[in-house]
């Protein structure tokens, strides 16, 4: 207990006061901001949001209410998660912690002291044997107890019968998609959405009533089982990896839980099949077909080495808690993860983890995968090597109603694709929905969204998204993408790179590199409907491409800015009537839009021009190419108008 | 035989009444219908509605509580079509608690600009939630009804949110009342940049008749902003007997209002204001006046000689 306070104590001290931006190419000129836009008679103060522009639904998050009233906060606050999460001496519990804080949580006290299981039948005879054999049962035994504690919490307290089964049965409809949609008629598109309208009614009253502290006590026990057991076999590896096979079978055999089996593998090539609450593999190039069974909440994966292939035989699987917790943990080793969907890192009702700590991966899945969350938390963390992530929607650090998400790569040169699946049949017959990469979403106009991140530390790194990705957003949510370094491309092509769509709060940022920026429209730094979109880019010589209505446009009463600090840079719009620090009006006023760029010899095919300021006619825009990054003095405030 | 006939009748009339509903019905999900495929069937859905004037108008009102965007936006498209055959079905619909009906109802009177129904706007517009405050005021000021209807929009200035103090001043823009140049004036300075250049803009719609109010205001405002604002509109509205007020303020030692004068002076002096502005380029250090004057220079090439 007194390491979970600890634990919590010291996360908060990091989130709270530790988190002063490093030194770097990080710096966010608020100053200039303020100087720029008194200039068109706007300063920082106006740029804010009201709460209450709709119903406050019961899942609205504290931080998308505080960045909405302050989103010139919203790169500071990135940043600091950022950092923190992407801080290889932070344990992976500790960034549980900071994602289920994300979720406004208060710290309860675990209640494990009192629990008791029968444990006398659990490997009798290795912990008989003593040495490491007997250490190694009496841990398997600790997270059992654990694992059994967090079984036995009601996840579903307050709801009745009827309550849960439309909550487990009804709440994945709004998060599953058909191909065939694109072919449906009119009349059952609009039953459809009628359909998907009265679930969201329904999940009105019944929402409320699930216990979200439940869920992540739940989901905490599991998690410090996990670190503990995790830290343990680290230290003692060496010691584990010299216990001979054999010995492991006549040890640690195949045993059966009411949380399910507990499996022990040794070094060789092992092949798993089924379900299981605990697997231990010590090494070899393993096979795991494992499927989610109807039930079966907890379960905590470790695989010590090996180049290892996970290949999901149901939805919910490899560090996929539904309405549960369950953690993957790689240790090493070229490995690929094939999932269906709400897999590799989702949470929903829960937890999901997913940790790979070395290796060139593969990691591919349908929908809702790679960091992925409602009602809990998705985290996917890959400390290295060059890894692909492929997925055809809603996942790469997605965070849905009440969730909190974050895909974490920290090195090696990376590659992301989501999309080419499920068509975008509002808007285009030949583009596809993304949702993805670092993207919050909320269900319109029932529920708010939650906080979306991907971080990626060092490489040069390939973004590939369609409609909606890369630091973006819909309805009440924030959705993230900070990438450190590297030469990266980001490749979109509607709603990204810095968007915020409908109430909503996005940003992309990247801190250096000689970084390239594709998007056909409502991209780069562009808010659009009383939202947030912001692009800033801290140093390296930048391209920038796009259509329209991006490149620091704010449209419908959005605020859009397109912020790069170093470099030559060169910006190309198409049309330029509506780029390049631009606003359009709606509900009888403007929005606001602003280009800064404080150094380098740049180019621009639009509206702004090197070593310049210009005032583009629009409701309301303005452009600076200013040749000067100052540190900035003080905070800036409203000019006192 | 009478009463069979009398039955005949209505349940013809009841016959029509019903194919005529479920008409509306059928054209009104293919008009909202947001997905690409059906496009070319939308606007010929909103046409026909528009077409059936008050049958469509008096089916259409139930769908104004829908918490749809693209049902609402629909809505507003089609009783524009509608026109003020629409007016006493949407006053009616007022009268209701339901401030997604009352939201939707006001932007349709928006759209239809029936002075008519001010009155019932205006008692919309005391609604405890702001949003419906904020619709049914921008409605007022597109209803029309000229200076009697601005003085009854502006005690709504005195709202604490923006949105309805930047609708209010949104409608008396609208409205043109000269009675209203002061509170516009004043509205300059408003604490929330939305009213601010809503009211910028409300004056510029003015036209002439703002000049000599804002030619006022330049000679007592001590506000930079203000002052900015105040500039911009001189050069805006081409108010000449300011001209010397503008040329002082060209050498002003604050950028903001240093940059605006060029750019009034250009507008106001047209191709007579090059060669102050050519001095004036040659010792200018800051770069958002050079900016302003290479962009007003190159307004100036663009007149004709007798601009």
């Amino acid at each position: 207990m007194s390491y979970r306070i600890v634990l919590s104590i010291g996360v908060f001290i990091i989130l709270a006061f530790g988190g002063s931006v490093t030194a770097g190419d990080y710096h966010f000129p608020i100053d200039t901001i303020n100087h720029v836009l008194n200039y068109i008679d706007i300063d920082t103060g106006d740029i804010a949001f009201r709460t209450d522009y709709v119903d406050r639904d019961s899942f609205r998050l504290k931080i998308i209410d505080e960045l909405t009233q302050h989103p010139l906060r919203i790169p500071d606050y990135l940043k600091k998660r950022g950092d923190f999460l992407k801080d290889t001496t932070i344990s992976v519990s500790q960034k549980y912690d900071s994602l289920e804080q994300t979720l406004g949580r208060q710290h309860r006290l675990s209640l494990l002291g009192n629990w008791q299981i029968p444990s006398e039948k659990i490997y009798p005879a290795a912990r008989k044997a003593g040495g490491i054999v007997g250490e190694f049962a009496d841990r398997l035994l600790k997270t059992h107890v654990g694992m059994s504690f967090a079984a036995n919490i009601p996840l579903t307290e307050g709801l009745s019968g009827a309550e849960s089964a439309f909550v487990a049965d009804s709440f994945l409809t709004f998060l599953r998609e058909e191909e065939k949609d694109i072919n449906r008629p009119l009349e059952e598109l609009d039953s459809l959405q009628k359909l998907g309208d009265s679930l969201a009614i329904r999940f009105k009253t019944v929402g409320p009533k699930i216990s979200i502290a439940n869920i992540l006590d739940a989901s905490r026990q599991l998690v410090s089982d996990y670190q503990q057991l995790a830290d343990w076999l680290a230290l003692n590896k060496k010691a584990l990896r010299q216990i001979p096979d054999s010995l492991l079978r006549k040890y640690f055999p195949s045993f059966e839980t009411e949380c399910g089996s507990i499996v022990v593998g040794g070094k060789g090539n092992n092949r798993y099949e089924g379900d299981y609450a605990i697997i231990i593999d010590f090494g070899g190039d393993d096979e795991y077909y494992l499927s989610n069974k109807p039930g079966q909440r907890f379960q905590i994966i470790i695989d010590m080495a090996g180049d290892d292939h996970y290949i999901a035989q149901s939805d919910h699987c490899f560090g996929a808690g539904y309405l549960g917790c369950s953690i993957l943990d790689d240790w090493g080793g070229d490995d690929t993860y094939m999932a269906k969907n709400y897999s590799l890192g989702c949470g929903i009702f829960g937890t999901g983890i997913l940790v790979d700590r070395a290796g060139d991966d593969t990691y591919i899945g349908n929908i809702a995968c790679q960091a992925a969350s409602s009602f809990g938390v998705g985290m996917l963390l890959d400390y290295g090597g060059l890894d692909s992530y492929s997925a055809a929607l809603y996942s790469q650090g997605f965070a849905f109603i009440m969730g909190s998400s974050a895909l974490v790569d920290y090195s090696g040169n990376d590659r992301y694709a989501v999309g080419w699946k499920y068509g975008d049949i509002l808007r285009y017959e030949d583009h596809y929905v993304s949702l993805s990469q670092g993207f919050g979403y909320g269900l319109r106009p029932y529920f708010s969204g939650g906080v979306g991140l991907l971080v990626d530390g060092e490489g040069n790194d390939l973004y590939n998204s369609d409609i909606f990705g890369q630091g973006a957003s819909y309805w009440w949510s924030l959705g993230g993408l900070i990438d450190y370094s590297g030469n990266d491309q980001y490749i979109s092509y509607q709603y990204a790179q810095g968007n915020g769509t409908h109430l909503s709060l996005g940003a992309l940022i990247d801190i250096s590199g000689d970084d390239l920026y594709n998007s056909k429209g409502v991209s780069q730094g562009c808010g659009h409907d009383l939202a947030f979109g912001l692009l800033l880019d801290c140093a390296g010589n930048d391209q920038y491409n796009a259509f329209d209505l991006s490149q620091a446009a704010g449209s419908a009463n959005g605020v859009g800015m397109l912020i790069d600090l170093k470099g030559d840079d060169a910006y190309m719009a198409r049309v330029k009537g509506n780029t390049h620090g631009y606003g359009n009006p709606r509900r009888e006023y403007g929005s606001i839009g602003l280009l800064l760029d404080l150094s380098g010899q740049d180019f621009y095919r639009g509206y702004g021009a090197d070593d310049s300021y210009w005032v583009t006619q629009s409701k309301w825009g303005i452009g600076a190419d200013l040749n000067s990054v100052k540190p900035d003095t003080a905070k800036a405030k409203p000019s006192g108008k | 035989m009478v009463s069979k006939i009398i039955i005949m009748v209505l349940a013809m009339i009841s016959l029509v009444f019903a194919d005529t509903k479920s008409e509306v019905e059928r054209l009104f999900q293919t008009a909202s219908s947001g997905e690409i495929r059906f496009t070319k069937l939308v606007q010929p859905a909103k046409d026909s509605l528009a077409a059936m004037k008050d049958s469509a108008a008096k089916y259409l009102v139930s769908k104004l509580c829908t918490t749809d965007a693209r049902e609402a936006q629909t809505l507003t498209e089609v009783y524009r079509g509608i026109g003020k055959a629409a007016t006493a079905y949407l006053i009616a619909a007022l009268d209701t608690d339901n401030k997604y009906q009352l939201r939707s109802a006001s932007r349709c009177l928006a759209e239809v600009k029936d002075s008519t129904a001010v009155d019932a706007l205006l008692k919309a517009a005391t609604n405890s939630d702001y949003t419906v405050r904020a619709e049914a005021l921008a409605a007022v000021g597109k209803s029309g009804g000229g200076a009697t209807t601005a003085k009854r929009l502006e005690p709504f200035f005195n709202d604490s949110i923006y949105s309805v103090r930047k609708s209010c001043v949104y409608g008396l823009g609208n409205l043109k009342s000269l009675a209203s140049l002061d509170l516009l004036l004043r509205a300059l300075a408003d604490s929330h940049f939305g009213v601010r250049l809503t009211a910028y803009d409300a004056l510029v719609s003015f036209d002439s008749l703002a000049r000599e109010k804002v030619a006022a205001l330049l000679d007592t405002v001590t506000v930079a902003p203000v002052t900015g604002l105040a500039i911009r509109l001189a050069g805006q509205l081409r108010i000449h007997k300011v001209e010397t007020k503008i040329a002082s303020y060209l050498t002003d030692s604050n950028p903001l209002l240093r940059g605006w004068a060029v750019w009034s002076w250009g507008r106001l002096r047209g191709r007579a204001a090059a060669a102050r502005l050519d001095e004036l380029q040659k010792r200018e250090s800051d770069l958002f006046v050079k900016s302003l004057l290479i962009d007003t220079r190159a307004y100036i090439d663009t007149l004709t000689s007798h601009e």
